[in-house]
C-alpha cells in the first residue's frame, strides 16, 4: 500500500474532522472572554497593578509630608508664639523648610490656614506664585486669609 | 486647636515674673492671629501693624517703613498722636502706652486699660489678648525690658483745669 493509499484509507475511515462545525456568525461576533496570556498578564501588572503600588507610595509620602509639616508648624508656634513680627517667623529655618517642600505642601498650608488661621501667606505666595489678595488692604489678614481660602477651594485644594 | 493662653502655666513659662505673682495676668480673649500688639495698643483689631518689607503688601504701616528700631516705632506712634511721657501712672485725659525693647530694637507695646480692672492690655503676637497688672510683669526673654512710656490725649476727654 502506497503512502497515498494509506492516507486516503485513514482519512476516509476517520470522520472525526466532521465533528468540527464552523461557528456561526453570531458566535463569531459574540464577545470573547479576555485572553490570559502571560504577555497580557505582564501587561496587566504593568498597567494596573504598578500604578496602585505607586499610589500607595504616594500616600505614604503624603503622610510623611503631613507629619513633617505638622512638626515644623508646631516648632514655629512654640518659638514665635508671642512675637509681634512676621519678619522673625518668615525668616526662620522651619518656615523656609516648609517653603522648600514645594507644591505638595500647598493643600496642608491652606487647610491649616482655614482650620487654625495660621498666616501662611508668604509661603503660599512663594510656592504658588499666585498673586492672591493683591486688592486687599495691606495688613488686613482676615480678608487675605479669606482670599487664599477661596483660591484654594476654586482649585480643588480644599 | 488648644488655646494655650488659657493656661496660667503657659503664661508663666513665657513671662517668668508671673511665677511670683500668678494673679498678675490673665487671658482676656480667644486666640486671634490677625492683629498684633501694635494694633491692640492703638485699639485696632483689623490690621497687623509692622514695618515688614516684603515683595508684596502684607502688613499695615502708616509711615515710610524704616526697620524695627525703637526710634522708628516712636516715630510711628508720634504719627498716631502720641508723645513721650515720664511714667505709667494713670493721668486723666490721656491714654498711655508702654514700649518694650531688646536693646534698641522694639519688641512689644501694651496700653493702659480699665478693663477688666486698672492695669495694662497686651496682645501677645498671634495669640490672645491678656490683662496684666503692671508693665514689668512681661519683662524677660520674650519682650526684653520696659523702654519707656508715651501718652495721647483722649478724644472728647475734659482736660483737668486747675481751680482758680
Amino acid at each position: 500500500m502506497s503512502a497515498l493509499d494509506d492516507y486516503a484509507s485513514t482519512s476516509r475511515a476517520d470522520d472525526s474532522y466532521r465533528a468540527y462545525e464552523a461557528p456561526s456568525w453570531n458566535e463569531r461576533l459574540a464577545p470573547r472572554p479576555a485572553a490570559k496570556s502571560k504577555y497580557l498578564q505582564r501587561k496587566h501588572l504593568r498597567l494596573v497593578e504598578a500604578p496602585k503600588k505607586k499610589a500607595s507610595v504616594r500616600a505614604e509620602n503624603s503622610d510623611a509630608l503631613a507629619r513633617q509639616f505638622k512638626k515644623l508648624a508646631g516648632v514655629i508656634e512654640d518659638k514665635y508664639s508671642v512675637t509681634a513680627f512676621f519678619r522673625d517667623i518668615h525668616t526662620c529655618d522651619e518656615y523656609l523648610t516648609i517653603i522648600g517642600m514645594g507644591p505638595d505642601v500647598v493643600p496642608l498650608l491652606l487647610a491649616d490656614l482655614r482650620a487654625n488661621g495660621r498666616p501662611w501667606f508668604v509661603a503660599l505666595r512663594a510656592i504658588t506664585r499666585a498673586k492672591v489678595g493683591d486688592a486687599v488692604q495691606p495688613g488686613n489678614l482676615r480678608e487675605l486669609a479669606a482670599a487664599w481660602i477661596e483660591w484654594g477651594e476654586k482649585r480643588g485644594y480644599l | 486647636m488648644k488655646d494655650k493662653f488659657t493656661s496660667t502655666k503657659e503664661l508663666q513659662r513665657l513671662f517668668p515674673k508671673l511665677k511670683a505673682k500668678p494673679a498678675g495676668a490673665k487671658t482676656t480673649s480667644p486666640i486671634d492671629r490677625y492683629y498684633n500688639c501694635v494694633a491692640w495698643a492703638l485699639e485696632d483689631q483689623k490690621y497687623w501693624w509692622e514695618p515688614f518689607e516684603g515683595n508684596f503688601p502684607l502688613t499695615h504701616w502708616p509711615i515710610a517703613r524704616g526697620g524695627y528700631s525703637i526710634a522708628h516705632y516712636v516715630e510711628m506712634f508720634v504719627s498716631q498722636g502720641f508723645e513721650p511721657c515720664d511714667g505709667g501712672e494713670v493721668e486723666a485725659g490721656y491714654a498711655k502706652i508702654v514700649l518694650y525693647t531688646h536693646g534698641d530694637v522694639f519688641s512689644h507695646v501694651s496700653r493702659q486699660t480699665e478693663d477688666p480692672q486698672p492695669g495694662w492690655a497686651s496682645k501677645c503676637g498671634q495669640q490672645s489678648d491678656i490683662w496684666h497688672a503692671s508693665p514689668d510683669l512681661l519683662e524677660g526673654a520674650e519682650y526684653g525690658n520696659v523702654w519707656g512710656y508715651m501718652r495721647k490725649p483722649v478724644a472728647g476727654a475734659k482736660e483737668d483745669v486747675p481751680a482758680e
